[in-house]
């Protein structure tokens, strides 16, 4: 049994290793003068510098931002539509529906981004950043759905019938009695969505117009002309924004059991 | 405050027949208890009555209209849930004053309806505090305000006490009884519990498999059961078999017995409450008018106030109910006679 135990212990450390000391590495490596990753690291705060200063890098991130907020402002919205919609009703094909929203967490990437970017040019909408908001949309509505019906399981919707008997309306009931209640797994979703969004490089790539990217876009762009640390520079605040969103998501949604 | 009345109700969930062709009338004003087995179709009926459901066929009128085609929002009833369903995001008064928002009253006459609720209720003091710092007690007090506050025409509840506990039961079934009293609200109250049913309403009626099989006050239904399952439903019965010989029955138990009315086919199933019985020990019997049953005792339950007889009468064994005059008591084994009143002895049918 202890043998078992040390086992596993050391299973995970090495699961921890292998999954933050890329990332380690990468933000030590954001602080050293060099720019030949020598070492040992001389502090430097120079790539940091080099950022405030790299007006394409600036672009890319409020270009990211910008479509990050609109399609999470968007599938947040249509998504808790969605779960309530399967929650208050029964309907031919509801299953079939339930299904058809996961493509998109199933179906690889690029496939995806390929069958979106032939379609937009197909029906005119083309690329650019009303071309990514759909497609973004598109990406984080299954996220939104699955986390918003989770908080609904446990939803008693005697609470819905209350509401109405007492004289509420549709949207009264909806506003004032569910809405509230789901707020938590409403804005655990939107997180969700935003970190969704932000994080999306394939189809951001097949989605991108000349003079209209992403930051990861960007930043994969820079890469292929040639590295240079203030590209660490950049990985690491959008590791640490990432890391704010996730525990702010920890603080309104369970991850399996309690806690 | 108006009267109900429900027309030749029926209602199928795919092949279960939850309601069928149930018609009755609620008066202003009276307390109604819905009686009835788990599954008989109480919640369906009263969710009908609310709007919840639509009835495959008949119709429902409220104060004298038709209501089939009116949303529940618009009927203007309260209802009390038996889990209370207070919202959980809103204190005490929030709730009570959640009907009152809904119609557009707010400020200081919400304030002042929502303190006259509570008071009514005595929980004057309790509005901020929020549902999950109540005791079930007090959270079914909020839930009543709560559906009282708006002064709907009719009061539903879907076994509103089932979730309490023996001793707050018996003292809510007395508030509840007080408030709609004061209130005089129409009041349709869902229960399986006969004791609740009997102790509340004025008048109860009785479901069984979706029909509506008996209806009255309760010491009518008591008295007059019309039905074995009736009989047996509300209150205790001893059900005893026998055949039809003229004007009385033979028992299978044996000794031959008037009823009430006559039989009027040839098996039968006479029903006797225990209360109605009389015992008596062999060698002491000193009656001989009215029904006689000979038996031994099996074993005897005192309570201080009252004896129960459980008393072996051929393959049967009949309960007596006896009020502790004497304070004797006798001990099992003994050889006893059993009398009863031929007006006591109700006569059915053997389905
Ligand atoms: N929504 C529903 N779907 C399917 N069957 C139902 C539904 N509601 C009630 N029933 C069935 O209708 C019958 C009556 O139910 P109900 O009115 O809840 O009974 P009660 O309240 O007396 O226990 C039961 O057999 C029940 O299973
Ligand atoms: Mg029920």
């Amino acid at each position: 049994m202890i043998f078992l135990k040390w086992i596993s212990r050391i299973y995970l450390i090495c699961i921890l290793l292998f999954l933050y000391v890329p990332i380690l590495v990468m933000i030590a490596l954001s602080f050293n003068e060099s720019q030949l990753y020598r070492i040992p690291i001389e502090w430097s705060t120079r790539w940091y510098e080099a950022l405030a200063s790299n007006s394409k890098l600036h672009s890319a991130t409020l270009n990211s931002l910008t479509v990050a907020l609109l399609s999470t402002c968007l599938s947040t919205l249509m998504g808790t539509a969605v779960a309530l919609a399967f929650f208050r009703h029964d309907f031919r094909a509801k299953r079939l529906l339930q299904v058809m929203i996961f493509p998109p967490i199933t179906i690889p990437w690029l496939i995806i981004g390929t069958a979106m970017l032939v379609f937009f040019f197909w029906v005119g909408i083309g690329r650019g950043l009303h071309a990514m908001i759909l497609g973004h949309v598109a990406l984080s509505l299954p996220y939104v759905v699955i986390v918003v019906s989770a908080r609904l399981k446990s939803f008693d919707s005697a609470l819905e019938d209350a509401a109405k008997s007492l004289g509420a309306s549709y949207w009264q009931t909806t506003f004032w009695v569910t809405v509230p209640w789901l707020m938590p797994g409403i804005i655990a979703a939107a997180l969700f969505a935003f970190a969704v969004s932000l994080d999306q490089f394939v189809i951001s790539y097949f989605l991108a117009a000349p003079g209209f990217t992403t930051l990861p876009v960007e930043i994969y762009t820079a890469i292929r002309k040639g590295f240079t640390p203030e590209i660490n520079a950049i990985s690491t605040l959008v590791i640490f924004l990432s890391m704010l969103l996730l525990l702010g998501v920890s603080r309104f949604y369970r991850f399996g059991g309690r806690n | 405050m108006a009267n109900v009345s429900v027309l030749n109700l029926s209602k199928n969930f795919g092949t279960t027949t939850a309601l069928d062709r149930v018609s009755f009338q609620f008066e202003d004003g009276k307390f109604f208890a819905l009686l009835g087995p788990s599954g008989s179709g109480k919640t369906t009926l009263l969710r009908m009555i609310a709007g919840f459901e639509s009835p495959d066929q008949g119709s429902i009128h409220i104060g004298g209209k038709v209501v089939d085609h009116i949303p529940v929002e618009k009927r203007d009833i309260g209802m009390v849930f038996q889990n209370y369903a207070l919202f959980p995001n809103m204190n005490v008064q929030a709730n009570v004053g959640f009907g009152l928002r809904v119609r557009g009253i707010s400020g200081s006459e919400m304030k002042r309806l929502v303190a006259e609720a509570l008071e009514l209720v005595r929980l004057s003091g309790f509005d901020n505090r929020q549902p999950d710092q109540l005791s079930g007690g007090q959270r079914q007090r909020v839930a009543l305000a709560r559906a009282i506050v708006t002064k709907p025409r009719v009061l539903l509840l879907d076994e509103p006490l089932s979730a309490l506990d023996r001793t707050l039961r018996l003292e809510m079934e007395i508030e509840l009884k007080r408030i709609q009293r004061d209130v005089g609200i129409t009041t349709i109250f869902v229960t399986h519990d006969q004791e609740e049913a009997l102790t509340m309403s004025d008048q109860i009626g009785i479901l069984n498999e979706g029909q509506l099989v008996q209806h009255g006050s309760p010491v009518d239904i008591y008295e007059n059961p019309q039905s074995v399952f009736v009989a047996r439903f509300l209150g205790e019965a001893n059900l005893l078999r026998g055949q039809a010989d003229g004007k009385n029955v033979k028992l299978e138990i044996g000794g031959t017995v008037k009823t009430l009315s006559k039989p009027a086919y040839p098996q039968v199933i006479c029903s006797i409450r225990p209360e109605k019985i009389s015992i008596q020990k062999e060698q002491e019997v000193h009656r001989s008018n009215g029904n006689r049953v000979a038996g031994r005792v099996n074993e005897h339950i005192f309570n201080g106030t009252s004896l129960t007889y459980l008393v072996q009468c051929g393959n049967l064994v009949v309960k007596v109910f006896v009020q502790n005059l004497s304070g004797e008591v006798i001990p099992p084994n003994s050889s006893v006679h059993l009398f009863f009143r031929p007006e006591d002895t109700l006569v059915f049918p053997d389905a």
